[in-house]
């Protein structure tokens, strides 16, 4: 699975630094700072290590939201513009366009909803999938997505977020069958 | 009595036996096979193509929701469900999509399918930039879908197959699926079934509605069109069905009812009911054992020859004089019933020497029920008969006759009255601007205007092929075909690339020849040979080369697998989209269907022995059609002659006196037609077949000629419940909605009442003598 893609849509979801907070950090908090995020664009280093592969695959390029759409720009090693509408994931890249029902893939469907639930600041929808865990402080805080035993557990072992305050800085995927994706944003540096 | 009752008792297990084996034996079909050639020509061959095969092509557009995006949902859950039904093999609604199947037949066999392959695609530096490119490929959303397949296929085979000559890329896609200007949803269904397969085709169609139905349960105002080959195919079979229940369920009640009206009695609606029952069945068993089926059409219309088959019940009853014995009766008539039923005969064996099918089945199963009805009236119901006397009815016709009995001069005006007429529109029938022939097939067809225009629609809509222009490859076998595929594609490519082509349909070209497949077993390389190369490609790359295992051996598989032959493609997954060739007289061809627009110029054809041309398919059915109507009209002559000989046997001096009445009336019929602005096709002539049969029987049947009683009252009574009996019969015939009977019952009714005037005006002055 091509845990870029899942990575930067979470990263999407919840790079965008809200306003104040309570001094009581938690998801209500969290969710509430990614709702009030501005549009924007982060850039990404992704390290995606597949078992049969010596080294991993290392990828980058940005990420954005935009009219509440979901963009991942992949600028190297090969160009590719991913764009999340709905249900539907749509891909352009020098092999043409393609779109993909997320629907069909229960990882990218987690994944999906998750994404959906933290555009609006809400994790409710997300929950119906995931068990959501939320540790540390608002200085230096961990998500950790589990899936529900189901189709989306099959594919995806975990989802790790971390950041600082409203920051989003890894997003960590770990899939069922061992291979792992780790984003790095750097923000204010696109 | 105790004979009565044992005659009666055989007739009845004659007919159960018969029933039984009509029930066991006969396999009905009412799909279009009637209509289709049956030669292995070319172009017979490309008409047909696609009937017999599986894969019915079924355009759906769906509308209902609250807007474009809504709508795409629809048809996500749709497609989604259609695809967990068994009858459907394909559905396409503009996402990228391929089924296990295609996608496994493909992958196994992607150095044998395809385009070709590089000199140097298996040597290391080949590899290894190939592999360097699928890697970066992984870090894509096309390499997260095809990251499983790595190991297999670490140099993107599969992908540049799948892309080799994919031209048309359907209609506009909004939200990710393709719709209409109008924000409709396109659909492509294709049914595991062929079209031909009625029954199958009834199935996917109670599948699509079930699916519709529980969409609705979301989306309430789900509208759903469909169109497609197997639903014409469909339509027609439920309208043949239809009016075969219909309109012989009309027919026989209203002959039931006219004949209780003439003599008032059931034993005798009973009595005529006998060989005419017989007739159909002999002559359903004769057709199933000579063609192994018997189509919906032939037995509509062996059935209406049962509505002149029953005139040989009326004739025997109604030439029985008071207190006669029946079998009396039926020697005295004799002569005329069997001059009459041999002329018929003849004229119709003429018809089962047809190439067309539908017409040589109608031969058979008319020929034989005629028989059979002249057997059993002559020799078998005189014994069904009682002893009581003959009926009484009909007083207006007899008075009506002695009127016309004690007119010669009457008579005689009457029939220079016809002839008048008679010259008159065979003047404006021969002035009239239109043609006389039927040439536009769609006017036969059984779809009606709406239909057709839908069907355009959702073709144009979704980039399908041109249903008539098409391109035909020809060679000396399957495989020369196959040899000539690449040059003939190679330059419709360079045609879609100028414009001049709207291109054609995906995987046309996927199957090389087999000497091509051959040569590219032998440059594959041997297992220990790509290892090697393996070995060397990967070193600079972040791979463990024993990753690619699953690569040597599949290649190793491929160089040793038997060549693929397109009937081994033809009977696997993808058999539903490939135009697999055909065998024809001379060897083998093949169809390439185009997608407009089409305007191809002669160098886009490859020159020299006419290996590919540009055919229209509706111009080829026209011909055949025509050819058809060359040979009908041809065997109906022929028919006629036979018919005529027969009769200048058995009528003798009075041939003239018989023969002209219903060549009259088969003359002013066709002028009839033709000053209404009717184009003739196969069919009308087919009916005049049978108005000359009528005509002679009623000229036969003549006072004159049959001498039943002394004012020739019997026979003039007799003829005229014949001519009731038929012009019903056929009157209901003529409201059919399927065109072919539609044409015979317009043209017999026409033709019966006319014989039977002209019978009254030209044959009845004999009376002197």
């Amino acid at each position: 699975m091509i845990s870029g893609i899942r990575a930067a849509l979470l990263a999407a979801l919840l790079s965008w630094s809200g306003a104040a907070v309570a001094d009581d950090w938690g998801l209500d908090e969290l969710g509430q700072a990614l709702a009030d995020a501005p549009d924007g664009r982060i850039a990404f280093r992704e390290e995606r290590s597949i078992a049969f592969l010596a080294a991993p695959i290392i990828v980058t390029g940005y990420v954005a939201r935009q009219d509440g759409r979901i963009e991942k720009h992949v600028v190297a090693p090969k160009r590719e513009s991913v764009i999340l509408d709905g249900s539907h994931m749509e891909v352009e890249s020098e092999e043409g366009w393609q779109s993909y029902d997320i629907d069909d893939h229960p990882a990218l469907r987690g994944l999906a909803t998750a994404l959906q639930a933290g555009l609006t600041g809400r994790f409710e929808p997300a929950e119906d999938l995931f068990d959501i865990d939320v540790t540390g402080d608002r200085a230096a805080w961990a998500v950790t997505l589990s899936p529900k035993p189901g189709p989306v557990a099959e594919a995806i072992k975990a989802i790790a977020l971390t950041g600082t305050a409203a920051r989003i800085d890894t997003i960590e995927i770990r899939e069922a069958d061992g291979d792992r994706s780790l984003m790095t944003l750097r923000h204010g540096s696109e | 009595m105790k004979s009565l009752a044992a005659a009666w008792t055989a007739t009845l297990a004659a007919m159960t036996l018969l029933a039984v084996l009509v029930a066991g034996r006969a396999e009905i079909v009412t799909d279009l096979s009637f209509f289709l050639p049956e030669g292995r020509d070319v172009e017979s061959r490309a008409l047909a193509a696609g009937y017999d095969r599986p894969g019915t092509l079924l355009m759906v557009r769906l509308s209902g929701g609250a807007d474009d995006r809504d709508t795409a949902r629809i048809s996500d859950r749709v497609t989604a469900d259609l695809r967990a039904e068994s009858a459907v093999a394909l559905v396409r609604n503009g996402r990228p999509h391929i089924e296990a199947a295609l996608q496994n037949f493909i992958l196994d066999n992607r150095y044998l399918l395809g385009p070709s392959i590089e000199p140097d695609h298996f040597s290391a530096p080949a590899l290894e930039s190939a592999i360097a490119g699928e890697l970066a490929g992984l870090a894509g959303t096309s390499g997260w879908a095809m990251r499983d397949l790595f190991p297999r296929d670490p140099v993107g085979r599969y992908r540049a197959v799948i892309a080799s000559r994919a031209h048309s890329d359907g209609p506009e896609r909004r939200h990710g699926v393709w719709m209409d200007d109008g924000g409709r949803a396109l659909l492509l269904i294709y049914l595991t079934a062929a079209s031909g397969d009625v029954a199958a085709q009834a199935e996917a169609m109670a599948d699509f509605n079930r699916v519709i139905e529980a969409a609705r349960a979301d989306w309430p105002d789900i509208a759903a069109e469909l169109s497609g080959p197997g639903i014409f195919a469909l339509r027609a079979s439920e309208k043949i069905r239809g009016d075969m229940t219909r309109l012989t369920a009309i027919a026989v009640g209203a002959v039931a009812l006219l004949l209780l009206a003439l003599y008032r009695s059931i034993a005798l609606l009973l009595l005529a009911g006998v060989p005419v029952t017989l007739g159909l069945m002999t002559g359903m068993l004769a057709t199933q054992g000579i063609f192994g089926s018997v189509h919906g059409v032939a037995i509509t219309f062996g059935a209406v020859l049962a509505g002149v088959a029953v005139d040989y019940p009326i004739h025997l009853f109604g030439h029985r004089r008071m207190g006669e014995r029946a079998a009396e009766a039926a020697r005295r008539i004799a002569r005329p019933m069997a001059v009459g039923a041999a002329t018929t005969f003849v004229g119709l064996l003429a018809l089962t020497q047809s190439s067309f099918p539908g017409l040589a089945q109608i031969g058979v199963m008319s020929a034989t029920g005629v028989a059979t009805a002249l057997i059993v009236s002559r020799w078998w119901l005189p014994r069904l008969m009682s002893g009581a006397g003959p009926v009484g009815a009909g007083r207006g016709a007899s008075a009506f006759w002695a009127v016309l009995q004690n007119s010669p001069r009457g008579r005689r005006a009457v029939a220079a009255l016809g002839l008048l007429i008679f010259v008159a529109l065979a003047l404006s029938a021969a002035l009239r601007p239109g043609p006389v022939w039927e040439t536009d097939l769609t006017r036969i067809s059984l779809a009606d205007t709406d239909e057709k225009i839908l069907d355009q629609e959702l073709r144009k809509a979704l980039r399908l092929p041109d249903v008539r222009r098409a391109l035909i490859v020809e060679g000396a076998d399957a495989q020369d075909v196959l040899t000539k595929w690449p040059e003939v594609l190679d330059r419709l490519d360079a045609a879609v690339s100028a414009g001049r082509l709207g291109g054609y349909p995906p995987l046309t070209g996927l199957l090389p020849a087999r000497a091509e497949q051959e040569m590219r077993q032998d440059a594959m390389p041997d297992a220990a040979v790509l290892q090697e190369a393996l070995d060397r490609a990967v070193v600079s790359l972040p791979l463990d080369v024993a990753v690619l295992a699953p690569y040597v051996a599949d290649v190793r598989r491929q160089k040793q697998a038997e060549p693929i032959l397109p009937e081994d493609l033809a009977a696997g997954p993808l058999g539903i989209l490939y135009p697999a060739p055909w065998l024809t007289d001379d060897g083998a061809a093949a169809m390439i269907p185009l997608v407009p627009p089409i305007d191809l110029t002669s160098e886009d054809l490859p020159s020299g022995d006419g290996a590919a041309r540009l055919v229209d398919l509706a111009q080829i059915a026209q011909e055949i059609v025509g050819g058809y109507r060359r040979e009908a009209l041809t065997l109906l002559l022929i028919g006629l002659a036979l018919g005529g000989a027969v009769l200048a046997w058995g009528a003798r001096r009075r041939f003239w006196r018989v023969a002209l009445p219903p060549v009259a009336a088969v003359a002013l019929t066709a002028a009839i037609l033709l000053t209404a602005g009717v184009a003739l096709n196969l069919f009308h002539l087919l009916a005049l077949l049978l108005v000359a049969s009528i005509g002679v029987d009623y000229a036969l049947f003549f006072p004159d000629y049959s001498k039943s009683d002394q004012d020739g009252t019997l026979g003039f009574r007799s003829v005229t419940a014949c001519c009731a009996t038929t012009t019903v019969v056929f009157a209901v015939l003529a409201t059919s909605s399927i065109p072919v009977l539609g044409a015979i019952g317009t043209t017999v009714a026409i033709g019966a009442v006319l014989s039977f005037v002209l019978t009254l005006c030209l044959a009845g002055g004999a009376r002197s003598q």
